[in-house]
């Protein structure tokens, strides 16, 4: 039966309505991880295998008999997303098994830091499969760590109070798009519809596509749970997420102009954020400002640059490949 | 199937494989706090004086259903097409959709929503039939509603008026520009068709005496109106010229045309006024407003006086007069003073201050007068009346066994629209009175009669709304006769809706406070917890997998649930 989303604002979200995920996951109340899952698995449907390394995710899908997926997962060690997903989907290949979407779907810790060398190993190689990063911004399943993905000034319980995170956040979508492959992007909770398309897209393109998906975490963001999408919005009204894609590392596509609201409005609902100095703000401004005259310069770069070129393929009648000269 | 409790190690098999759901894990157990679904009041019924159902209304015309909502409009106020056109529309003041674009044009939709349920089949069922009989003192637009809503619960309701037709002050006061008259009629006739019977002609204390009523019903609501006006207290003022506004609006909306001098004063700055110089233009005669206080503190609907203005009348605004000059027997002046503004009185309005020496004649033939009324409360005994109105207390019951008492002539709350909020307010009071159930301490609010559950304690402003999923959308224009065609006739000034301008504005509501299945909450829980309901209005939350995280209540663009403790 379809839901009769009644649409008076142009507000209002259009999303799949069937669900695969199931309740009685143990993601922590308010988790923005879990709902990701949920719209992803919206978005791509059943014919959809899941990897995940160590992570919340492997905690949240449920303990051994259970899980919560409804679509076949296979839970692999911290640094093996990308290969693993890579090899499931050359074990399909080679049982000539088509219309399979292969997702790998691992941390910040598990994508920025440990598993990144798995990771640009498959997008070196294009491997066809859909990487998505949510990132909680620390490593949360071992009790808050920080990451690369941590951003500057924040607390987490390596970066104590004393000394907060002294460096910015790593790019990970530029460096994906860097690889060039076929498609990255990031994705807002606060954005379903967005997030689905991105995924949508991603399943409709062969080679590796690559997806950072900003999420909230209660406990390891020190918020309260209700604010969860709120905190997720507002990470890309003021300009700290930007919401873009990016096609063959060259078209750079802003998918939402921010309202740039004050940076204080995202910062004072996380406690994790509480102990910051005038100083410390100024210097996120900063940097806002200028990771967006970066992003808009690559916008304005990438219209002026073609896609890769087609590939020109051997004539079929020249008969016998003739093997380089010893 | 593997066992789904593992006790030794060597249960576990060397590859573990998982496949039994997660639904079976109770995590809903973990939660302090739990969504609930729960309406609460927009700003707009909030402020409505009649109690109307709006947001439900206009949700019901955005999903196209016309009738239903049409339906719920009328179903405990009898006279909507009369309200839209004459309300003052206090409601769009406090409208959420003001700060997005422009108040929702209420008044425009309930008149739409009158004109689209003059049918009989529009009418709520009425309950079945008690025996119990009551009489109602006053036509008005209180007595009537008060009829209304007793009759559709089941009392034998008679109203005594009067005048040859019932309306009150809606077929008296307000001219034809503003509410054609077949319009009130037909909104009468549906009244009757309820079972009310309209004994006209006939006044209390003249043709039938106060205690006959007392005798032969089981209860007895008072509902008069203001009729007579308050003398200028100026020299000059018996002059046959000098009109008394209220007298001189009832008969020319009658169709009379008195012969009246060329130019006029009107004193006073509230509606009648207003009426009484637009309808004069209308007749060929030439209206100066004279109002003592500022445009500012004219207590008239602003538009009524924007029209007024629009349609060429002059004002003499901080004028009051102070004697009607005559010469030869015939008016020719009224003498005026000029005031100036002082500290804020009691009305909150600041208190005008007669400017020595500033005597000035406005040159006209005549004068009418227009500065408030008061009611003809001969008919009551004693104990009844409380000076210049109806003596009763906050649940409408007067000092006399089984007599009730609402609208002007006892709580002067002056507009039709609260009358007819007053008129279904006294319906609860005297429906629980015949019902032998106990008296409530302060009659109950309008809004206690609507049929959906809505918690009416909590008001659903702007800061209250989700402002994340509303975009600005502009208020429409408002068509109306121009000018020119309309000062010299009496045909309706505003123009109303179409179907499709009527569903097009209703969707510009937010539906503030009133669920409206937009499905935010059902897509935004991280544990699935919420499901459609199938075949039915709304959402079920699942209590076993619902972690209370309270994602769905701030993200109810609409304020429609509430996070509550989980009670154990
Ligand atoms: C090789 C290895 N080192 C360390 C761990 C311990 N461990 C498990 S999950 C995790 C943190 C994961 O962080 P992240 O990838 O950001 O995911 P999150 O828990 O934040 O969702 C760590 C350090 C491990 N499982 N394997
Ligand atoms: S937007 Fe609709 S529900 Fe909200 S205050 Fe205005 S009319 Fe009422
Ligand atoms: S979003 Fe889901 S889990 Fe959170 S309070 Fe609402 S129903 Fe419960
Ligand atoms: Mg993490």
């Amino acid at each position: 039966m379809a839901i009769d989303i009644t649409t008076y604002d142009p507000k209002n979200l259009h999303l799949p309505e069937f669900d695969i995920l199931h309740s009685g996951h143990l993601a922590c109340p308010g988790c923005g991880a879990a709902l990701g899952m949920r719209l992803a698995l919206k978005a791509l449907g059943p014919k959809t295998m899941v990897v995940i390394p160590a992570c919340c995710w492997a905690v949240i899908n449920g303990p051994y008999p259970y899980e919560a997926l409804g679509v076949p997962v296979l839970q692999v060690a911290f640094e093996t997303a990308a290969i693993s997903a890579s090899g499931i989907r050359a074990a399909l290949d080679a049982q000539g098994k088509e219309g399979i979407t292969v997702l790998a779907w691992a941390g910040d810790g598990g994508t920025f830091d440990i598993g990144f060398q798995s990771l640009s190993g498959a997008a070196e190689r294009n491997d066809d499969i859909i990487y998505v990063c949510y990132d909680n911004e620390a490593y949360m399943n071992t009790g808050i760590q920080r990451s690369s993905a941590t951003p500057y000034g924040a607390w987490t319980t390596t970066t104590p109070v004393e000394s907060p995170k002294p460096e910015p956040k790593k790019n990970m979508v530029e460096i994906m798009a860097e690889h060039r492959v076929p498609y990255t992007a990031t994705a807002s909770l606060a954005f379903p519809e967005d997030f689905v398309r991105k995924l949508q897209k991603a399943q409709s393109i062969r080679g590796a596509k690559f997806i950072h998906l900003w999420s909230s975490c209660p406990p390891g963001h020190k918020s309260e749970e209700r604010y969860s999408i709120r905190i997720a919005r507002l990470a890309v009204e003021t300009g700290v997420f930007p919401l873009y894609e990016v096609d063959y590392g060259t078209k750079y596509t802003i998918n939402h102009e921010p309202a740039f609201t004050d940076i204080n409005e995202y910062l004072k609902l996380q406690g994790r954020f509480r102990h910051l100095k005038p100083y410390h703000v100024e210097n996120m401004r900063r940097n806002i400002e200028w990771e967006w005259k970066r992003l808009r310069a690559k916008v304005e770069m990438g219209e002026k640059l073609p896609l890769p070129p087609a590939p020109v393929h051997a004539p079929v009648d020249e008969g016998e490949h003739t093997p380089p000269a010893k | 199937m593997v066992d789904l409790n593992p006790k030794m190690l060597e249960d576990i098999p060397v590859t573990s494989y998982s496949d039994n759901s997660t639904l079976l894990i109770k995590t809903g157990a973990w939660k302090y706090v739990q969504p609930s679904y729960e309406d609460k009041l927009p700003a707009c019924s909030h402020q409505c004086p009649a109690g109307n159902d709006i947001s439900k209304a206009l949700d019901l015309i955005a999903r196209g259903d016309v009738a239903a909502a049409a339906r719920l409009w009328r179903a405990g106020n009898p006279f909507p097409a009369s309200l839209g056109r004459v309300c003052p529309h206090p409601c769009e003041d406090q409208c959420n959709r003001g700060q997005f674009g422009g108040a929702i044009a209420i008044h425009m939709m309930e008149r739409f929503l009158g004109d689209r349920s003059l049918d009989p089949e529009f009418l709520p069922k009425a309950k079945p039939a008690t025996g119990k009989k009551v009489a109602v003192i006053g036509g008005g637009p209180a007595g009537v509603a008060a009829a209304y809503n007793l009759a559709l619960a089941g009392h034998a309701v008679e109203v005594f008026d009067d005048k040859p037709a019932a309306g009150g002050y809606l077929r008296t006061g307000i001219p034809a520009y503003r509410l054609p008259k077949d319009v009130l009629d037909r909104e009468l006739a549906l009244v009757e068709q309820t079972g009310v019977q309209f004994t006209l002609n006939t006044r209390v204390g003249r043709d039938v005496s106060f205690d006959e009523l007392r005798n032969r019903f089981d209860a007895v609501i008072v509902t008069i109106g203001f009729h007579g006006s308050r003398p200028l207290g100026v020299p000059g003022e018996d002059h046959e010229n000098v009109y008394n506004g209220v007298h001189l609006l009832e008969r020319i909306l009658a169709g009379e045309r008195p012969e009246l001098p060329r130019r006029m004063a009107v004193v006073g700055g509230g509606n009648t006024a207003m009426d009484v110089a637009r309808s004069l233009l209308r007749i060929g005669v030439e209206p100066i407003v004279v109002y003592r206080r500022s445009r500012m503190e004219m207590p008239a609907i602003p538009t009524e006086v924007d029209e007024a203005i629009a349609e060429g009348i002059r004002f003499e605004f901080l004028t009051a007069p102070s004697r009607v000059i005559i010469e030869n027997g015939k008016v020719t002046a009224l003498e005026c003073r000029k005031m100036r503004l002082g500290e804020p009185d009691e009305s909150g309005r600041r208190r005008p201050i007669p400017v020595e020496g500033s005597e000035f004649p406005v040159e006209v033939g005549g004068v009418v007068t227009a500065i408030g009324e008061t009611a003809e409360l001969d008919f009551l005994p004693d104990e009844a009346r409380d000076g210049w109105r109806v003596a009763a207390d906050e649940r409408f019951v007067t000092p006399v066994e089984g007599v009730f008492a609402a609208g002007d002539a006892a709580f002067g709350e002056g507009t039709v629209t609260a009358a007819v909020g007053a008129g279904r307010r006294v319906a609860m009071v005297v429906d629980a009175f015949l019902g032998g159930r106990e008296l409530p301490s302060v009659a109950p609010p309008t809004q206690a009669s609507w049929e959906r559950p809505v918690n009416i304690d909590q008001t659903v402003h702007v800061e209250q709304l989700n402002p994340a999923y509303f975009t600005e959308v502009p208020r429409p224009e408002i068509h109306e006769l121009d000018p020119q065609t309309r000062s010299t006739s009496f045909d309706e000034v505003v123009q109303g809706f179409t179907e499709e301008e009527a569903i097009r504005e209703a969707r510009r509501c937010m539906v503030c406070g009133t669920c409206n299945e937009c499905c935010n909450c059902l897509f935004f829980c991280p544990d699935v917890a919420i499901h459609k309901r199938s075949g039915a209005f709304g959402f079920d939350i699942d209590g076993d997998h619902c972690k209370g995280c309270g994602i769905c209540v701030e993200e109810c663009p609409r304020n429609a649930l509430s996070l509550v403790e989980v009670k154990s």
